[in-house]
């Protein structure tokens, strides 16, 4: 009798020992995971042409799956109050601003951008650079494009990785020629889609300062039975280079009221009541 | 016809197997997980509810495939269960389809099941119900039954583990076919090319199956691609089920 | 009715193929109406035959009619019931749902069948366990059931292998009095098995298979005929006179008061008789003992 009782506490014993050495392994792992986040697993990922074929016919939700971990990262590394790994987001940025030699000079831009496109004054205008350049999470996210190519290739008529990584990211981190380079996939793999050409031109204009291809993109965007009229007038405000507010906020409202995504929207409207202090 | 007879009997008896319960559950509760998902966009909700929807349809088709048409013939065979309808006036061929359509018919009950809850679920989501899915939903169908005309074909002559990675491979090699047809192009070794060439007509290309991108994201589907699709499929059934016919017809049974 | 050519089976088995002959040239004619038994041991080749008549397994050489029909088309089989020496059924349906589907693979219409299944299950004594899910059947049980499927379709050839196999005493009776109703209605019925008793109750013909070779056959009076008779004298005497009568019949056995002499044939009876008459013997019964057909089976099995 007393023997069986014994046997079974020991059972319980042993029991309670391992649970507490799961337990005890998951929290100090999570704790190394937080401090790596930043890092992740995504460089080992196969090429997205590789993982295409290795879907099996399952592309969409690889695509999706990887869609969903690309938001997660770029969630967990940025700056931003619901981020519950903000304190060590903080670090980071400040470590690499200790580290940071070039910062985005609008004048750079001047510089770079030859007369032949002729931009209008106001897109160089310092309150437009100070709102439109303010990068605050600038080399937080470097694994984000990658993904995002990842995505793309897998699938490649997902639209909104391309929206995603071609505005908010270039928003948030600043790396416009990436930005670019998605939304022109975006736009090769769906030609006839008119909100890409729509939001590579609002980049053309603003970030590279090429109203040529800015012109050209809203074309392509007209062109596209979808298309909503406001993209009409607005095409038609750049070309006669009219007032610059006018037009980047339009642009903007254009964005907000057609893009159904929440944190597009919530961006873009934060962005249009900055302008309008 | 006979072949009508055992059929019944086989939904029946497929009908009731509980493997069948656990992955319908499987499959409508990746449905649900789905949802869980995102706080964005209702659009890319419905679309990620879509993808998943579909995939775990697919899914489900091809572990029923392994699970219970693998051992649709071959446990008769071992149970001796076949006696009974070997030794009737029925021919050899008439058990083979009737076995077959027996599992089929169980399978598009599911299938049904399945859709209706997708959906179900998307008309809440979206607040319309997207009828385009369907011809996806059908060719996710008829992709079922390509792989389980080849789960039946080798129960016929080999035991339920070699069958399923048989299967396997061939559902694995049947969804790479494009790249084989890339691969064609590339290599000029004559035989190494008859050898690749010869797979490539061979195994069905079971992704002229797959229109989930299109459907989900209401791309437009090229002409008569639905009927010649089915065809197709229903080609390789129909050689699948004459060749483990011919197989069965001169097989000694213990 | 059925008719065997010649049959041999040969199978190879194993990586280096080893041939194995499981029947060899047999030759075989069952008439209408005669209910045949096939004897032999195990692995003698009996179930081989069987199977090769179903077309379950097919011949290495050799052809077999039913009803005139090659076996290897199913209209050989529409008449046809079969027994197997095991119940292989599916354990998920009732008796009534399996003895439904078996009538709709023999293509039984559908109004004539729930009568049909209900009067069968009365013959097997099942009706009280039609519902019941096959799996919680018993061994009896299931047999009875076999018997019940091979008579759905009211064959003309019944083919059964070890039919009694699994049953009680009672059981064993109720199915040889099913044989011999069949064989009334001039059913033809082709039986194999080990229980000889049996055999010699109802069979007409019998074939002995050994090694796959068909060994005798013959009707079951003329094997038994054929054979030596030895008479059985018991007699009541005296033991005082046993020591005499020792030396003249040295296989004499006595008990008691009582002496039993086996002579081998009629002509001897009379003898013995009337010299137990003679030393005041008394005379109880005398018993002519024909070879039952187990010693006629453990003689040939010997001999091959």
């Amino acid at each position: 009798m007393v023997k069986s009782k014994i046997q079974k506490i020991i059972w319980l014993l042993v029991g309670v020992l391992f649970v507490v050495l799961i337990w005890r392994a998951h929290v100090n792992l999570d704790k190394i995971r937080l401090n790596r986040s930043h890092q992740e697993e995504i460089v080992y990922l196969p090429d997205g042409e590789t993982l295409r074929w290795a879907s099996l016919g399952y592309q969409n939700v690889v695509a999706d799956i990887l869609w969903i971990q690309s938001v997660l990262y770029f969630g967990r590394n940025i700056l931003d109050e619901d981020n519950p790994y903000y304190e060590q987001v903080l670090e980071r940025k400040k470590r690499l601003a200790e580290s940071e030699k070039d910062k985005i000079h609008p004048a750079s831009f001047q510089h770079v951008t030859s007369s032949q496109n002729s931009c209008p004054e106001f897109v160089f205008d310092s309150k437009l650079q100070s709102l439109l350049f303010n990068f605050e999470n600038r080399g937080l996210v470097n694994y984000i494009y990658p993904l995002l190519d990842r995505v793309t290739t897998i699938d490649p008529h997902f639209k909104y990785p391309y929206i995603f990584g071609g505005m908010y990211v270039l928003m948030e981190t600043g790396e416009i020629d990436k930005a670019v380079a998605l939304l022109e996939k975006g736009k090769k793999n769906n030609p006839e889609d008119w909100e890409i050409p729509y939001y590579l031109g609002f980049v053309y204009l603003f970030y590279k300062h090429n109203l040529k291809l800015a012109i050209e993109n809203l074309k392509t965007a007209i062109r596209s039975p979808q298309c909503p009229g406001f993209v009409l007038n607005l095409l038609a405000a750049i070309s006669k280079k009219i007032d610059y507010q006018q037009t980047l906020i339009s642009y903007l409202k254009g964005i907000a009221n057609s893009t159904t995504d929440k944190l597009l929207k919530n961006k873009i409207r934060k962005t249009l009541e900055k302008l309008k202090e | 016809m006979k072949s009508f007879v055992i059929a019944a009997n086989t939904f029946r008896e497929t009908i009731r197997n509980r493997i069948m319960y656990n992955i319908l559950f499987f499959a409508i509760f990746v449905i649900g997980v789905s949802l869980l998902v995102s706080d964005w966009s209702i659009h890319q909700q419905a679309k990620i509810l879509k993808d998943f929807g579909l995939a775990a349809m697919s899914i489900f088709g091809l572990l029923i495939a392994i699970f219970i048409g693998i051992r649709l013939i071959y446990q008769e065979i071992e149970k001796r269960t076949i006696y009974m309808l070997v030794t009737k006036p029925i021919a050899r061929w008439e058990i083979i389809v009737g076995k077959y359509l027996g599992l089929i018919l169980t399978i598009a009950v599911n299938v049904l099941v399945m859709s209706l809850c997708l959906f179900a679920v998307d008309y809440l989501l979206e607040g319309f119900v997207n009828w385009e899915l369907t011809p996806a939903i059908l060719l996710i169908y008829v992709e079922i039954m390509v792989v389980i005309a080849l789960a039946t074909f080798f129960s016929t002559f080999t035991s339920p583990m070699i069958s399923a990675l048989l299967t396997i491979c061939l559902f694995v090699v049947g969804h790479l076919s494009p790249i084989l047809k890339l691969f064609l192009h590339t290599h000029t070794n004559t035989i190494f090319k008859l050898i690749l060439q010869g797979i490539y007509y061979a195994v069905p290309n079971l992704e002229y199956f797959n229109i989930r991108t299109a459907v989900v994201e209401s791309l437009p589907l090229p002409h008569h691609f639905l009927f010649y699709a089915l065809f197709y499929g229903i080609g390789y059934v129909g050689i699948l089920l004459l060749i483990s016919s011919f197989i069965f017809r001169r097989k000694d049974l213990k | 009715m059925l008719r065997i050519e010649n049959l041999t089976k040969t199978y190879s088995s194993g990586f280096i193929p080893r041939r194995t002959t499981a029947v060899c040239n047999l030759n075989l004619e069952i008439e209408k109406g005669e209910v045949f038994a096939f004897l032999g041991a195990n692995g003698a080749g009996k179930t081989t035959t069987i199977k090769a008549i179903l077309n379950i397994i097919s011949p290495t050489e050799g052809r077999i009619w039913i009803m005139g029909i090659d076996n290897r088309q199913k209209e050989a089989r529409r008449k046809v019931g079969f027994l197997p020496d095991q119940p292989y059924f599916y354990d998920y349906l009732t008796a009534k749902e399996f003895l439904f589907f078996t009538a709709r693979l023999y293509g039984m219409p559908k109004t004539e069948i729930s009568e049909k299944i209900y009067s069968l299950l009365e013959l097997v004594g099942l009706h009280e366990d039609a519902y019941l899910h096959l799996r919680k059947y018993s061994r009896g049980m299931l047999q009875r059931l076999a018997f019940a499927q091979a008579l759905i379709n009211d064959p003309e050839l019944l083919i059964l292998d070890e039919p009694m196999t699994g049953l009680d005493p009672l059981g064993r009776k109720q199915f040889r009095d099913i044989i011999l109703g069949l064989k009334e209605r001039k059913k033809t019925i082709f039986f194999s098995s080990h229980i000889l008793s049996d055999a010699e109750l109802i069979a007409d013909r019998v074939g002995i298979i050994n090694k796959g070779h068909l060994v005798n056959i013959g009707k079951l009076d003329d094997l038994l005929e054929t054979q030596i008779q030895e008479v059985e004298i018991t007699f009541q005497i005296n033991n005082s006179q046993l020591p005499e009568l020792k030396k003249q019949y040295p296989n004499l056995i006595s008990r008691d008061s009582k002496v039993l002499i086996k002579v081998p044939s009629e002509q001897h009876t009379m003898e013995v008789i009337r010299e137990l008459e003679t030393r005041g013997g008394h005379l109880i019964s005398v018993i002519p003992h024909k070879r039952n057909l187990e010693e006629i089976f453990v003689e040939e099995i010997k001999r091959s």
